[in-house]
C-alpha cells in the first residue's frame, strides 16, 4: 500500500490533499488567529515564568468531548478549596500559642492540591512554609504565608484572565498547546 | 521486531522500536519513526503505519536519512514515501474499564480533597472504569456495605478521622471486602510507608499526582 513519487516538489501537490486527510490529527495547520496566538502567547508565559508546569497540561489531556471544561472545573473546585485553606491559616496564625501540627496540616492539603492542578510556584511556597512548621519557626512561616497568600492570588488573576480568552477563542485544539 | 506505538501530545503520532527514535519534528508535518525494519508495513497486530517525510523546511537531512533506510528495504529511488494509514487500535488511553455496561470495572475513588476526587475520577473514567468517589473512609466503608459490586478501591493515604491505610486495614480484615484490591495513592515518597501498606496488602501505591500511565499499569494488572 505505498506510493512513491519521485518529482522534485510533490509536497505542494500533497500539501492540500494531505491538509484535508491529516487535518484532524494534526491541527495546528490552521492558521492561528489573533486572539488564539494571544491565548498561545499567555499559556507559554504562564509555564515559562513557572507559574504552571507539566501536570497542567496532563489535566488537559484528560478533557475531551465528553468532559470538555475539565480543565475550568478542576480549577475553580482548586480556588474554592485554597481560598478556604487560607483563610484556615491565616486565623490558625493569629492564635498564640501556635499550633504548628495543624498549620502544617492546613498547608499539606493546600499544596497537595496545587500539585495537582500544576500550580508550580505555589506548590514551592507552600514546600517553603512546611519547613519553618517544621522547624515551629513562627516567624519564618508568618514571613513564608504572606509568599503563598501572594502566589496564590496572582494565580488565580492569571488563571481567570486565561479562561476568559479561552472562552472567546472557542475550542481550543489539543495541538496548539503542545511545546513546538 | 518489537515496537511501541503511542500518541504523543498534540496528536502526533510516534512509533519507538529498536533504537531507531528520531524525534519530532516542528512545523505542520509528524514525523514517524521506523519501527519495524524488516516486518514490512504491517504490524503483527494487523494495523499500519503511517509515512510522511517532509523535504522542506530544513528536513532534508532526515529525509534523505530516511530514503536510504527504506530504500534496500522497500524502494529503489524514492524522493517519497508515502503509505497509509488505518490505525485499528483506539486512539488515546486503553479502554480498560470499559466493556457492556454489567462488565464494566467499578472502582471507588476515596479522597478528602474535591480536587483530587475530580482528577482521578476523570482519569478512570476516561479508561472505561465506572467510578464513584466518597470523601472519607467512613463513607467508603457505608457504600461497601450497600453495595456489592466494587471492583477495586483507590484512596488517598493522608485523610482526616480515617487514614488509607486504616481503611485498607479493615478491608482487609472483613471476609467480605478482604478481595477487593486496594490502592492506595500519597502526595508523600515515603518508603516506610510504602511497605507498610504494601505489606497490609495493598495493591499498588501511586505517587500523586497521579498520571494516565499509572492508571494503565493497574488496567494490566486487573486483567
Amino acid at each position: 500500500m505505498a506510493l512513491h513519487f519521485s518529482s522534485a516538489h510533490p509536497i505542494s501537490a500533497l500539501h492540500p490533499l494531505l491538509c484535508f486527510f491529516l487535518h484532524d490529527t494534526y491541527p495546528e495547520m490552521e492558521y492561528a488567529s489573533g486572539l488564539q496566538r494571544q491565548l498561545a502567547s499567555m499559556k507559554k508565559n504562564l509555564f515559562d515564568q513557572g507559574y504552571l508546569d507539566e501536570q497542567f497540561y496532563q489535566l488537559e489531556e484528560l478533557q475531551d468531548e465528553s468532559s470538555p471544561n475539565f480543565v475550568e472545573e478542576v480549577v475553580t473546585l482548586f480556588f474554592r478549596d485554597s481560598s478556604r485553606l487560607v483563610a484556615n491559616i491565616d486565623q490558625a496564625l493569629q492564635k498564640y500559642p501556635q499550633d504548628f501540627r495543624r498549620l502544617d496540616n492546613f498547608m499539606h492539603q493546600l499544596k497537595g492540591s496545587a500539585s495537582s492542578i500544576g500550580a508550580a510556584k505555589m506548590k514551592n511556597e507552600c514546600t517553603s512554609f512546611r519547613e519553618f512548621c517544621n522547624k515551629e519557626n513562627r516567624e519564618g512561616c508568618l514571613r513564608s504565608f504572606q509568599k503563598v497568600k501572594k502566589e496564590h492570588a496572582v494565580l488565580k488573576q492569571k488563571l481567570e484572565n486565561y479562561f476568559q480568552l479561552l472562552k472567546q477563542v472557542g475550542p481550543v485544539d489539543k495541538a496548539t498547546h503542545s511545546g513546538n | 521486531m518489537e515496537g511501541g506505538a503511542r500518541w504523543g501530545r498534540g496528536g502526533r503520532f510516534v512509533v519507538e522500536g529498536g533504537g531507531w527514535d528520531l524525534g519530532a519534528t516542528s512545523g505542520l508535518w509528524a514525523q514517524c519513526v521506523l519501527g519495524f525494519l524488516g516486518a514490512g508495513i504491517w504490524w503483527p497486530g494487523g494495523d499500519f503505519l503511517l509515512f510522511i517525510l517532509s523535504c522542506g523546511a530544513g528536513d532534508l537531512g532526515l529525509c534523505s536519512r530516511f530514503q536510504s533506510l527504506l530504500s534496500p528495504v522497500l524502494f529503489r529511488r524514492v524522493a517519497w514515501v508515502w503509505v497509509l494509514v488505518d490505525m485499528s487500535s483506539p486512539r488515546g488511553p486503553k479502554a480498560c474499564g470499559g466493556g457492556a455496561a454489567d462488565r464494566q470495572i467499578h472502582v471507588l475513588a476515596v479522597d478528602d480533597s474535591s480536587v483530587d476526587r475530580a482528577v482521578i475520577a476523570r482519569l478512570l473514567r476516561s479508561s472505561k472504569y465506572r467510578v464513584t468517589t466518597v470523601d472519607s473512609g467512613k463513607k467508603a466503608l457505608e457504600l461497601l456495605g450497600l453495595e456489592p459490586n466494587v471492583n477495586m478501591i483507590i484512596t488517598d493515604y493522608w485523610m482526616p478521622e480515617m487514614t488509607g491505610f486504616e481503611l485498607l486495614k479493615i478491608v482487609k480484615e472483613s471476609s467480605a471486602l478482604r478481595e477487593i484490591p486496594v490502592v492506595i495513592m500519597s502526595s508523600e515518597n515515603v518508603p516506610n510507608r510504602i511497605n507498610r501498606c504494601l505489606e497490609e496488602g495493598a495493591e499498588d501505591f501511586l505517587l500523586k499526582p497521579v498520571r494516565p500511565s499509572d492508571v494503565a499499569r493497574l488496567c494490566n494488572r486487573m486483567r
